[in-house]
């Protein structure tokens, strides 16, 4: 039997764009072969920094992707004006992620900086999912801020004519309790 | 005559760039002013001096009349170039300026009144003998503009009086429409631009968009540097330009520039302006409105006549008359400008704020690219999205075609989405090629859906190149786990009683 120790092989999970995927790598003297559900890629890693990584494929392809700074374990690629973004799935990520997610609950930041323009819901209205609940200004488009489930409105953050920043807190809701 | 050796720029962004080039290039020394935002701005750092406007809202800044009139008349400047869109057209402005014995570069306010007020700007070229779009020749309340679209016939258009640029136009499609959209039409023109009056206009269909760009000096002298044609729109607003357009011969050219002259000179016009016509499917010609200041797509004149609007501007607000006669502007070639917006196609247009990682700006022969973008750049949500001009030259239309594509592809702006994909997807349809234009040639042309399906393409056969790139990153950068976040994880998995595993 011949051991081959210059390839060695190992499964990643990652979340790609959202989507869970378990990846087959294969690595060897500075070529890597991919493996997604028996979709394979074949690269060599051509230079790696902080800003760009350039893999090259056998038939002479070039990426040439641009690396968005992310915290951790997210990074998000860019590559012709389009976004690729991947996370690794491990364990303490899943706490962390959980922990994340529950705080979030029931929580509306904002998706853009601009300004909140109209405000259609008090504190304590009650709401269906999908109900337009604010509209923001954006680079001269108008933006609606609609309700992610039912519930009632708990806080309102912001007023009409405020700034607001990227994933800053506009309004909490309570979840209306299915049982009632 | 005065000679201008001083320009306040009220303006930001790739005009303001385009202004300080021009006046570098007269000898004029370029003064600009920046918003809390813009203040690591290229024009900021390219111009000879600069001034905090405070705030980064247009009200507290580009908009704010009197904070730029102060500031320029503590830089001593002889004029002040207000670009386009801002203050660009706005009357009181200009008389402020004039007020102050500072040159506005453009019109007179006089002129910028008349040329603002859209419905009595039609009136008045149209009895210089100018045909005109169908509509009425004073604002009108809900009964009037009834009683007008009855007479002509439905679709027609809701339009604010003190709107253009494309923005303030509604259509309506039957009397209930009309009925329901005149009061909402009416508030929305209020909150835009300070006055609530309406007016009608029949809608010609299908048409396409022609304009003339105009420059008059002070004595009276107008000529026209040929047009541009800008049907290829979505809601109004222009996203691919060219020159010259399909749809003219010699004759009609000829005839069309005639009556754009005729125009400017029926409203006293100066300095550079446009005039815009729709022609319909029997090339009949309509005036619409008057852009009386710079527009974003002057490039494409520039690119073909050779001449630098921008510098003209400045030497005819000196008091310079035109240094040529019709006859002697004689466009060559082709031009095609691709206007790139930071806006997903794919998410309706929303605007894209981020950072700008990665960028480079194609070039090459008859590539010209007008931009204040710069690697590592912050992108805002104050201002419109316009980020880059993509401007390209050719011997033939295809060869302005070709080129434009070329750059597309070798163009790279990475961090933010924009709308290269959109220009792709335009230069590359049959129609577009064969120059079987209107007004609704996205729509008709389904360019969207083309996008939509080319983007996912493209992702889909990227994809896995970008999971191997990622993992390539993760290897040398893997985090290791947190002590705390380790003795957690170990107490979850043990329950309430832990042993420490180490």
């Amino acid at each position: 039997m011949v051991l081959d120790i210059m390839t060695s092989s190992r499964r990643i999970n990652l979340t790609l764009d959202g989507r869970r995927v378990t990846v087959v790598v294969e690595e060897s003297e500075g070529r890597m072969v991919i493996n997604i559900n028996d979709e394979k890629v074949e690269v060599a890693l051509v230079s790696k920094n902080e800003d760009e990584i350039v893999l090259k494929t056998s038939d002479g392809r070039s990426f040439s992707f641009a690396v968005e700074r992310s915290g951790g374990d997210l990074i998000t690629l860019w590559l012709g004006g389009i976004a690729y973004r991947a996370e690794l799935s491990r364990p303490y990520s899943a706490t962390r992620r959980a922990a994340v997610e529950q705080a979030q609950h029931g929580v509306i930041t904002c998706p853009v900086p601009g300004k909140v323009i109209k405000l259609m819901v008090d504190e304590g209205s009650v709401i269906d999912a999908g109900q337009p609940l604010a509209v923001l200004e954006s680079m001269k488009t108008e933006i609606m801020i609609g309700a992610p489930h039912k519930g009632i409105v708990k806080k309102i953050h912001i007023k009409t004519g405020q700034s607001v920043v990227k994933g800053q807190l506009l309004i909490e809701l309570e979840p209306q309790n299915p049982n009632q | 005559m005065r000679e201008i050796r001083k320009v306040l720029i009220a303006n930001r962004g790739e005009i303001a760039l385009r202004i300080i080039r021009a006046c570098r290039e007269l000898g004029v020394k370029p003064v600009t002013v920046y918003s809390d935002v813009d203040a690591g701005s290229l024009p900021v750092r390219l111009s000879d001096s600069s001034y905090a406007l405070g705030g980064s809202e247009p009200s507290e800044s580009y908009l704010n009349i009197e904070k730029i009139i102060k500031i320029a008349r503590l830089s001593g400047v002889d004029a002040v170039h207000p670009g386009y869109g801002f203050l660009s057209e706005n009357p009181l402005f200009a008389k402020r300026c004039e007020e102050e014995g500072i040159i506005f570069i453009g019109p007179s306010s006089r002129t910028l009144e008349l040329a603002g007020n859209k419905v009595e700007c039609r009136r008045v070229v149209s009895s210089a003998g100018v045909p005109t779009v169908p509509g009425v020749d004073r604002p009108v309340e809900l009964e009037e503009a009834l009683s007008f679209a009855d007479k002509v016939g439905y679709p027609v258009m809701l339009k604010a009086v003190y709107g253009g640029g494309g923005r303030g136009i509604r259509v309506v499609n039957n009397p209930e429409e009309l009925r329901q959209a005149y009061s909402i039409a009416a508030a929305e023109a209020g909150t835009a631009f300070g006055r609530t009056a309406l007016y009608v206009e029949k809608i010609i269909k299908p048409a396409r968009h022609i304009e003339f760009q105009i420059l008059a000096d002070r004595s009276g002298n107008v000529v026209h540097l040929h047009e541009r044609e800008c049907s290829i729109q979505r809601r109004f607003q222009k996203l691919v330009e060219i020159s010259p357009s399909p749809a003219l011969d010699e004759e009609l050219r000829a005839t069309m520039g005639e009556v754009a002259v005729a125009a400017a000179r029926a409203i006293n016009y100066m300095n550079a302006g446009t005039i815009e016509f729709l022609l319909d499917r029997e090339r009949r010609l309509y005036f619409i409105e008057v852009n009386a200041r710079l527009q974003v797509e002057h490039p494409v004149t520039e690119m073909r006549t050779g001449i630098d609007i921008v510098k003209q501007q400045i030497l005819l607000a000196g008091g310079e008359a035109l240094p040529f006669s019709q006859d002697e502007i004689r466009p060559i070639g082709a031009a095609i400008e691709c206007r790139i917006n930071a806006e997903d196609p794919l998410s309706d247009f929303a605007p894209s704020t981020g950072r700008v990682i990665r960028l480079h700006i194609p070039n090459g022969p008859g590539v010209r690219v007008d931009t204040a973008l710069y690697e590592g750049m912050e992108l805002s949500a104050f201002y419109d999205s316009l980020i880059a001009k993509l401007v390209c030259w050719g011997v033939s239309f295809e060869e302005a075609r070709r080129r434009c594509l070329r750059a597309l592809n070798e163009m790279r702006i990475e961090g933010i989405a924009t709308t290269a994909p959109l220009h792709k997807a335009v230069l590359e349809d049959r129609d577009f090629i064969s120059g079987n234009l209107d007004t609704d040639f996205i729509e008709r042309r389904k360019i969207l859906e083309k996008v939509k399906k080319q983007i996912e393409e493209e992702k889909n056969s990227v994809q896995l190149y970008a999971v191997a790139a990622a993992i390539a990153y993760f290897r040398n950068n893997m985090q290791r786990p947190t002590r705390q976040e380790q003795t957690r994880e170990r107490r979850r998995i043990v329950g309430a009683r832990y042993y420490d595993l180490i």
